[in-house]
């Protein structure tokens, strides 16, 4: 009897370990799309981004967002921040096709091909529509968790 | 020592020791996660304006993105700001534009009081300063609706003028922040404070100008249009689904010659 309590004693403890380890080893494998704000002078008006990660490093140079030219996710970056910008929101990821693919329809819906800094289809209204808040919302509903923004989107 | 001559006592005190660190193990992996989402989502214990990202990664079948609270437009009644603006042209107000762009930004700071005293703590600023700051955040971004500025210019910018100026709003806005940190470390007067404010506004305005040919009465149209495009049908969007009027009924066929 002691000997199968010992035994079980020494398959739990391993099996935790064992478990604990095979998780770790499992999320080193999947992906997610993380979402940053370039803060705009301290205030409360935000430019976002998306970019695809593995949790440790950033996994593609593409920056999902509309309305600008400046860079953000950087391939082999660490994945807690990008420049200017801080970290706010995830979701679980594919892979870059399911990012491309919802920023392609991002760009369509806003009119900015290939992420274009402006819109060739609708004026630009910082507070209400067709901008970058917009343009992140369409994103991130389309690959599966919408984001919280500031703007109504009309 | 063999295991026959063990006694109960101990080997049950060994396995109450591994129980316990293969439920601490499983516990803390669980808890960085979970603990850190619903701090962040629910804005009880870490800052409103700053979500803290989990430590570990999170695990499919495990974990869920919670959704962090952000500021949202204020409700707004249909024209209200149209209302401002007629207003302010109306009283001889020389930026009519400006005048209902920040009614705009109060009602939006008001509506979001409580992230704007996080982001105030956060920075060691006053709301009022936060209200300023997201006012000049938000007319930078107007700033570079180019096509909307081509309008008003009445020609096109080149590629080189819209990087400048897109550059313009990234270089200024970097050294500001810079600044300003640096002054609330120095335990700085808020009078300098507000100095710098509008000195940046200043500079932004005046080198902005001098790439876009844009100018104050432009800027002031800008930011006016901005607000009588307000439901206007050229720029909301159709619904992606739109209900069916329920008192709809299909026109009779037109009859035929001699029926």
């Amino acid at each position: 009897m002691r000997k199968v309590l010992f035994a079980g004693v020494i398959v739990l403890v391993l099996g935790s370990f064992n478990t604990h380890s095979m998780s770790e080893q499992y999320v080193e494998e999947q992906q997610y799309v993380e979402y940053y704000r370039d803060n705009l002078f301290l205030g409360l008006a935000y430019h976002r981004v998306g970019c695809l990660t593995n949790w440790t490093t950033i996994r593609s140079s593409q920056d999902y967002d509309g309305f600008t030219t400046k860079r953000y996710c950087y391939y082999g970056a660490t994945a807690d921040s990008v420049p200017d910008a801080s970290w706010y929101d995830w979701n679980y990821a594919t892979g870059k096709a399911q990012l491309d693919a919802c920023g392609l329809r991002a760009n369509n819906r806003y009119g900015t091909p290939n992420y274009a800094s402006s819109s060739n289809s609708c004026n630009y209204n910082i507070l209400f529509d067709c901008n970058s808040d917009c343009w992140i919302r369409e994103f991130s509903t389309c690959q599966g968790w919408r984001v919280s923004i500031a703007s109504p989107c009309w | 020592m063999k295991l026959a001559t063990l006694r109960p006592s101990v080997v049950l005190v060994a396995a109450g020791v591994a129980v316990a660190i293969a439920a601490y193990v499983r516990w803390s992996d669980r808890s960085e996660v979970t603990d850190s989402r619903s701090q962040d989502s629910h804005g009880s214990t870490t800052s409103l304006a700053a979500p803290v990202r989990p430590a570990r990664p999170p695990v499919p079948g495990r974990d869920t993105p919670r959704r962090p609270a952000e500021p949202l437009p204020p409700p707004l009644a249909p024209g209200e700001l149209a209302e401002v603006y007629e207003s302010a042209v109306a009283a001889g107000e020389a930026r009519p534009g400006e005048r209902a762009f920040r009614a705009n930004v109060t009602a939006f700071i008001q509506y979001n009081k409580a992230f704007a005293e996080d982001q105030a703590n956060r920075e060691g600023l006053s709301v009022a300063e936060v209200q300023e700051l997201t006012y000049l955040g938000f007319l930078v971004k107007q700033t570079q609706s180019w096509s909307e500025v081509e309008e008003l210019i009445g020609h096109d910018l080149s590629p080189d003028q819209r990087q400048a100026g897109e550059k313009l709003m990234h270089d200024i806005n970097s050294a500001f922040k810079a600044a300003m940190r640096q002054l609330v470390a120095d335990g700085a007067d808020p009078a300098h404070r507000w100095d710098l404010i509008r000195a940046t506004t200043k500079r932004y305005k005046d080198d902005y100008f001098a790439i876009t040919g844009m100018n104050p009465d432009l800027l002031d149209d800008l930011l006016a249009g901005d607000l009588r495009r307000e439901y206007s049908p050229s720029v909301t969007p159709v619904p992606d689904e739109i209900p069916h009027n329920p008192d709809y009924r299909p026109p009779s066929e037109r009859p035929e010659r001699g029926e």
